[in-house]
């Protein structure tokens, strides 16, 4: 159905900012990557194996993660937790989030076309 | 790590520039494992596991690109246009100039008109392959310089092409009006001073003697008719459905009839295509009709169709003309 996949298009498209606001909040508590993944599978931000990966080291070599392999384990992990720099764009994100939030539902809750109307 | 997992992280790591293939390398290793261990969890047969978590990670070369941010588009949106723009421009300036210019080489060196059409086709062909790959390449290669993404081509609103004109350009009626009376003069010039000769030396006309005193002068009729319509039809600049309705009866008076004699093998002169078949050629008759007939047909579909394209546009074109001066 056409329906549908214009919708998942969109929802994709919607989505795709969250993953790194996900990722920033959920690694205040160090984790990696596997576990990070498993997380937001079951928070119901579910986001596939290759783009996750690539991610956190983009993030990891802009500075908003802090990595390090962990060799304590079985097997050597790297061991992701979200930086100083992180943290503030993490909070810069989140009021960027807010705002976008604030704006579209206060568009909804107006009589719906007064503000095409006041346009000269 | 088995023999397909390990396979997959070279296939990554070489696609990653060299400072970050150890590292990427370990990642990647880490991340199969990893995914791995959770699908044995999950209770996938072992047998399956390195499979599914290989197709979940996908295409590898795909993953290399996203880890090193390199892009999977050989041209990208910024150069995009400025790669066509400057294909368009080499097409239309170099590839004639090109053709004609070894045309003019192989005529010069006394080459004949097969020669000198495939010469120019030929060297055409090869230019268009060379300025396409060249060009391709190098816009490849400026989209994977790191330093170009600064030096983004800019677009300037002066650089848009004019609006085609509406109404009739004066070259096309000229030409038109040209082709029409080359046409009228050739049907009597062929009967009375024809280069051809028969074998006895004697001149023969090329088109059937028996299609006069009928045929000839209903088909130079209809060629003259078309001229003084194209004619017309600059003075009232444009299309108009009257136009067409007379463009297509003229049109019809004109290709009904050669067709007609092609498809019945009268229009030609049997003497003229006898001489052709002791010369060796022999199936003229066969070639030449359907020859006649293709072509006849197709220049009549043409002729046909491109009026009922451009009538909207002329009309609108005469009615904005009108308004603006009243």
């Amino acid at each position: 159905m056409i329906y549908e996949e214009v919708l998942s298009g969109h929802q994709q498209e919607l989505r795709r900012g969250t993953v790194v606001m996900a990722a920033l909040a959920t690694l205040e508590t160090p984790g990696y990557g596997y576990g990070l993944l498993a997380v937001l599978e079951k928070s119901g931000l579910s986001v596939d194996a290759n783009t996750l990966y690539p991610l956190l080291r983009r993030l990891e070599k802009q500075g908003l993660l802090d990595a390090e392999w962990d060799t304590t384990e079985s097997r050597p992990r790297k061991m992701y937790k979200t930086s100083q720099s992180g943290r503030s764009l993490l909070d810069s994100l989140t009021a960027e989030w807010n705002y976008l939030a604030t704006s579209l539902n206060a568009l909804r809750s107006e009589e719906p076309n007064t503000p095409l109307k006041e346009l000269p | 790590m088995s023999s397909l997992s390990s396979r997959y992280v070279t296939a990554v790591s070489r696609s990653v520039p060299e400072s970050q293939r150890e590292d990427v390398e370990a990642e990647v290793a880490a991340a199969i494992a990893d995914l791995r261990e959770a699908r044995l969890d999950a209770g996938t047969p072992p047998e399956d596991v390195e499979r599914a978590v290989l197709l979940e990670l996908g295409d590898p070369m795909r993953l290399a690109a996203d880890y090193s941010n390199k892009p999977l588009h050989l041209i990208g949106p910024d150069y995009f246009p400025t790669y066509i723009r400057l294909l368009k421009i080499l097409a239309a300036t170099v590839l004639p100039v090109v053709a004609f210019a070894v045309m003019l080489g192989k005529l010069l060196s006394g080459g004949d008109a097969g020669e000198i059409a495939s010469g120019g086709i030929i060297a055409g062909l090869g230019v268009a392959m060379h300025m396409f790959f060249w060009v391709t390449l190098i816009f490849a290669l400026i989209e994977r310089n790191p330093g170009s993404k600064e030096a983004k081509p800019k677009w300037d609103p002066t650089t848009l092409p004019d609006t085609p004109p509406g109404g009739v350009r004066l070259g096309d009626t000229i030409a038109a009006i040209l082709v029409a009376l080359v046409a009228v003069a050739y049907l009597p010039w062929q009967h009375f001073n024809s280069p051809f000769t028969d074998a006895q030396g004697q001149s023969m006309p090329t088109l059937n003697t028996e299609l006069w005193p009928f045929w000839i002068p209903l088909l130079m009729l209809g060629l003259l008719a078309t001229a003084v319509l194209e004619f017309i039809r600059y003075r009232a600049g444009g299309w108009s459905w009257r136009f067409v309705a007379i463009n297509a009866i003229l049109e019809l008076l004109v290709a009904v009839p050669v067709v007609w004699l092609a498809a019945t093998d009268s229009l030609f002169e049997p003497r003229f295509i006898g001489r052709l078949v002791t010369e060796g050629w022999l199936d003229a008759s066969l070639h030449l009709n359907v020859t006649i007939i293709i072509i006849t047909i197709g220049v009549v579909i043409w002729n046909l169709i491109d009026p009922l394209r451009k009538v909207r546009r002329d009309t609108a074109m005469r009615a904005k003309r009108v308004g603006s001066l009243g």
